[in-house]
């Protein structure tokens, strides 16, 4: 790994950060949300910039308990650029104010896009995908494929992101956040459309069972269609959330099978 | 039983996951369910519960604050009732059994999202001796505030589960042997309600300007390939 001759931090020493850096929200309180978090991953850092038990030490630490709020893929690198920041700092004595003007900046801008990509289509593509493979005959494989192929992205995301903006500092953070991240949220969106097709689909093939001709069967699966555009209307329209939906519409089947029932008898 | 005591062990090392370390998707029900299943010895069921809830409240994001449902505890709720009960009845209809416990822990997601904000509300005052203790000069209690807000998260959910699970086990159960056929009939052919609901909450979670026209053709190309194979 690249060792640049003024920086202190070691390669191990960054792991260490970085695997503390999955405890960034173990911490969250409201008061001033991950700052437990992000003190408790950056603290080995700071202690080889400043000596174990310093005034400096202290000032330091203290500087990083103040309210931190970001999404938590997203504190990689703004604790990557940080450390390089307290460095600097150290190296030549000034530019403290600018250590936390960079992380009040940055937490805003790497909480939205971080929310858009990762909870917005990432997590949604990786469920959908595990939920698809679960109503296939490779229905074991469906956690596991789904945890896969997320964590491949996140994990890659975080070090990648770490260990990059300690080399490279504030601005190069800046500009990986804005460009990467857009344009795969976009790419991502369009795939998750399609795979909700192929979810329908599969759900037409497996549970709508006919002995009618093609022709029937066919119409049955426009209704399907149809009821999911009614549904999606009223959750557009009357923001009533998917859960209650869920039992209106688990009443209406039962309705049906008490109408077929007494029907029969 | 002992059952309860080993999933509410799992099931709050699971929910874990979903603040307080990684956030790696190991707390979805896609996942958990299954995991909750395999401790009990059916993970097919725990597959069938995970795919079912895995998408009902997926455009809910955790943004700042805002705390969603807590569909971790739903899932391991349903999942670990869903296998108990069908140890002490005789269930003829599979999926019925399923769709109604399901239905009955749906609620308790909204609970367990009061549970975790009265964790974040505890954490407030770990937050507070961490100030304290930097003044100090001791680090190490610094460091270790964060540490016992996972234990926190922990305990609190080993807590919610072990006593919500003594409580509700034997009522789905009960519940499904006083209901009629035609109720049964119809909860055996609801299951795959959720599968599109969550379909229609995901896809309205990320409508863009073509999305419904995308969706369709989608849809249609699959089902005849699907027809085809």
């Amino acid at each position: 790994m690249v060792v640049i001759v003024k920086k202190k931090m070691s390669l191990l020493l960054l792991m260490r950060v970085l695997v503390r850096s999955l405890f960034i929200q173990s911490g969250w309180n409201f008061k001033k949300m991950q700052n437990l978090g992000f003190a408790f991953s950056i603290i080995p850092a700071l202690k080889r910039i400043y000596g174990d038990k310093s005034e400096e030490l202290q000032a330091a630490v203290k500087r990083h308990l103040i309210f931190y709020n970001s999404h938590p893929y997203l504190s990689a690198p703004i604790l990557g650029a940080t450390i390089s920041l307290e460095e600097e700092y150290k190296l030549t004595g000034a530019g403290m104010e600018n250590i936390n003007i960079f992380k009040n900046s940055m937490m805003g801008i790497c909480g939205g896009v971080g929310d858009t990509f990762f909870w917005g289509v990432a997590r949604p593509v990786a469920g959908l995908l595990g939920v698809i493979l679960a109503l296939t005959a490779y229905n074991i494989y469906a956690p596991v494929a789904c945890l896969v192929l997320y964590n491949i992205v996140h994990l890659t995301f975080r070090a990648a992101t770490f260990f990059s903006s300690y080399k490279n500092g504030t601005a190069v953070t800046k500009t990986i956040m804005k460009i990467n991240l857009r344009t795969q949220t976009q790419r991502l969106k369009k795939l998750e459309i399609v795979l909700l097709g192929a979810l329908l689909a599969l759900i037409k093939n497996k549970f709508v069972i006919c002995n009618f001709d093609v022709v029937t069967y066919n119409f049955i699966a426009i209704l399907l269609f149809i009821l999911i555009f009614f549904i999606l209307y009223f959750l557009i329209n009357k923001n009533i959330s998917p859960a209650l939906i869920v039992y209106i519409a688990v009443t209406a089947v039962i309705l049906i099978s008490y109408i077929y029932n007494s029907s029969l008898a | 039983m002992i059952d309860i005591l080993t999933v509410s062990l799992l099931g709050a090392l699971l929910s874990l996951d979903r603040t307080a370390v990684l956030q790696s998707m190991i707390a979805r029900p896609i996942v958990t369910a299954p995991l909750i299943g395999l401790l009990l010895g059916d993970v097919y069921t725990g597959i069938v519960i995970g795919a079912a809830l895995e998408l009902l409240w997926i455009s809910l994001l955790p943004l700042g604050a805002y705390i969603p449902p807590d569909e971790n505890l739903a899932a391991v709720l349903t999942t670990s009732c869903t296998i108990i009960g069908m140890r002490s009845i005789n269930v003829e209809l599979h999926n019925a059994f399923i769709v109604l416990n399901i239905l009955f822990f749906i609620p308790f997601a909204y609970f367990g999202r009061t549970v975790d904000k009265y964790v974040r509300i505890i954490n407030n005052r770990l937050s507070n001796i961490a100030e304290r203790e930097c003044d100090n000069f001791n680090f190490t209690k610094v460091e270790a505030m964060n540490i016992a807000g996972m234990l926190v998260f922990y305990a609190l959910n080993f807590i919610t589960i072990f006593i919500l699970l003594s409580m509700t086990v034997n009522i789905t159960p009960a519940i499904y042997n006083v209901l009629p056929v035609f109720f049964t009939d119809g909860l055996e052919i609801a299951y795959p309600v959720f599968l599109i609901v969550g379909a229609a909450a995901a896809l309205w979670g990320n409508k863009t300007k073509n999305s419904f026209i995308t969706f369709t053709v989608s849809f249609l190309l699959f089902s005849i390939i699907l027809e085809l194979l």
